[in-house]
């Protein structure tokens, strides 16, 4: 099985504050691999390294086998803890432009999906709810046929039933062939589909292997244990 | 992919740039209709008067805006939440600025030809204003000196060879100043959103953009003392020191493209090297 992740001697820190030291990691391509470690542990700085948000760091990240750059970014698919649409632009609008510039994104199913989803392609992004946005900003990742989907705390602040939601149209939508990588702090409800459990913290990667049958909860607990 | 990220800046830029030219023809407009009124009273002579000193006025403000506009703008869409939107798209770092840069030039260069529009206009809205003003208007300016005469030896335009010959020259010089201007800011942007700088970038961007003012300021002006490459105009109607201060240093446009140049591989560098986005 290749990488489509391949990180040597990664080193980010801000200021005096190191975050990850040193880092070696392989990640195969075709896997569901759940990024997972303590608040301040660096996963969300690990993403924006691997998707071109930050390039401040010492190290070498490729991802299927090429440096971060534009071809790197042509097949990722990145989505972000933010909501970065600007206030004004339509959905449809955000449809297009995606379809502009992503020459595997699916702008028919993006459509289809939207209506799905009860969005209407004039609504501007400023007038939607919290929740729409996240469906509109979901929906327009999960359009690519991307190889490897980067989404940073998709299931964070939302009630049991968008989070099933959310992870139905990502595992219904995503290519067989694709690789993802998502960060969660909700190990119970993931564990069942991930087939690869990543865990950093300490400024180090401390567990990275095959779910199988392993209790996550458990081992997470093991691995970062509560200091009070 | 260029293409495609200038259509997108052009469109998303243009929706408040518009506004901003549309203010200052609307009120250009207005003063050149009020200075069409024949045998002008002294009550209304002055309105219009005042109205096209302020037109001067609104034609330094849109410079203004429009540079302080694209600085927002430059730093929203890139440096912001939307940032994301922007360094994930499929393209180098270089079409980004070079996008971002060509439609920052292009508002402004469309500002500044409305701000001299509105000087001119504002010109010749005085001109025919006191041409066409009341008796008792012109005896009164006459009372208080010879304001009249004064500025009618200036009525006496250059012919249009003379006219066209300057305004090639001053338009190039001007687009280049404004290149310069606009890559500053671009730069000035992002630099203050790099680490360490970024945490008070707001702060950053108003000590960097006076840092490169007295730079490059202070570079141009000891540079061009020292090389010129003149290209001047002699005004028929205009003699001696007034024809002196229609001199251009081509010298100077081309300092100003180098320092560009220089300002855009910079800019490049530290957007594929130093981004660490919030």
């Amino acid at each position: 099985m290749s990488n489509i992740i391949e990180i040597k001697g990664l080193t980010k820190s801000y200021g005096a504050h190191v975050v990850l030291q040193n880092i070696d990691l392989n990640l195969p391509a075709g896997q569901i691999i759940g990024l997972m470690g303590p608040n301040g542990s660096g996963k969300t700085s690990l993403m924006k390294i691997i998707t071109g948000m930050i390039n401040d760091y010492t190290g070498s990240v490729r991802v299927g086998g090429e440096a971060i750059g534009p071809h790197t970014k042509a097949i990722m698919a990145y989505l972000p803890d933010k909501s970065f649409l600007p206030p004004w632009m339509k959905a449809g609008q955000a449809i297009r432009y995606f379809a502009d510039f992503y020459g595997n994104f699916d702008k028919e199913k993006a459509f289809r999906m939207l209506d799905a989803f009860q969005l209407s392609p004039d609504m501007r992004v400023k007038t939607m709810s919290k929740g729409m946005q996240e469906k509109l900003l979901l929906l327009l990742v999960m359009c690519r046929a991307a190889k490897l989907f980067v989404l940073d705390e998709p299931l964070g602040g939302v009630d049991p039933s968008a989070r099933a939601f959310i992870m139905d149209t990502i595992l219904n939508n995503r290519p067989a062939d694709s690789t993802i990588l998502l960060s969660t702090h909700m190990i119970y409800d993931m564990e069942r589909v991930f087939d690869e459990a990543l865990m950093i913290g300490r400024r180090q990667v401390l567990y990275h292997a095959k779910v199988g049958n392993t209790d996550l909860n458990k081992l997470f607990q093991e691995v970062f244990p509560y200091v009070g | 992919m260029l293409g495609k990220l200038l259509k997108y800046e052009i469109l998303h830029t243009g929706r408040s740039f518009l506004w901003v030219l549309g203010i200052g023809l609307i009120v250009g407009g207005g003063a050149t209709l009020l200075s069409f009124t024949r045998d002008a009273q002294m009550g209304q002579f002055l309105t219009t008067f005042l109205l096209n000193i302020l037109l001067c006025l609104i034609a330094f403000v849109i410079l203004i805006l429009a540079m302080a506009f694209i600085l927002l703008a430059t730093s929203r869409s890139m440096f912001s939440e939307q940032g994301y939107l922007a360094f994930s798209l499929p393209v180098s770092s270089h079409q980004l600025l070079l996008a971002k840069f060509s439609a920052s030039v292009l508002w402004l260069l469309l500002s500044a030809i409305e701000a001299a529009g509105l000087y001119i206009g504002a010109f010749f809205n005085i001109r025919r204003l006191i041409l066409n003003a009341g008796d008792a208007v012109l005896s009164s300016l006459n009372a208080e000196g010879s304001m009249v005469e004064d500025f009618g030896s200036v009525l006496g335009l250059p012919s249009f060879g003379e006219i066209l010959h300057l305004a090639i020259a001053l338009f190039i010089s001007v687009l280049v100043f404004l290149m310069l201007v606009m890559m500053v800011v671009i730069f000035v942007t992002t630099v203050s959103h790099v680490r360490p700088f970024q945490e008070l970038s707001g702060l950053w961007t108003v000590v960097f953009l006076v840092a490169s003012a007295i730079v490059f300021g202070g570079l141009t002006k000891v540079l061009s003392d020292q090389i010129h490459i003149n290209y001047s105009v002699k005004f028929l109607q205009m003699a001696g020191e007034a024809a002196e201060m229609l001199q251009v240093n081509l010298f100077k446009p081309i300092l100003y493209l180098i320092f560009t140049a220089g300002m855009f591989f910079l800019t490049d560098w530290l957007l594929q090297k130093k981004i660490s986005l919030k």
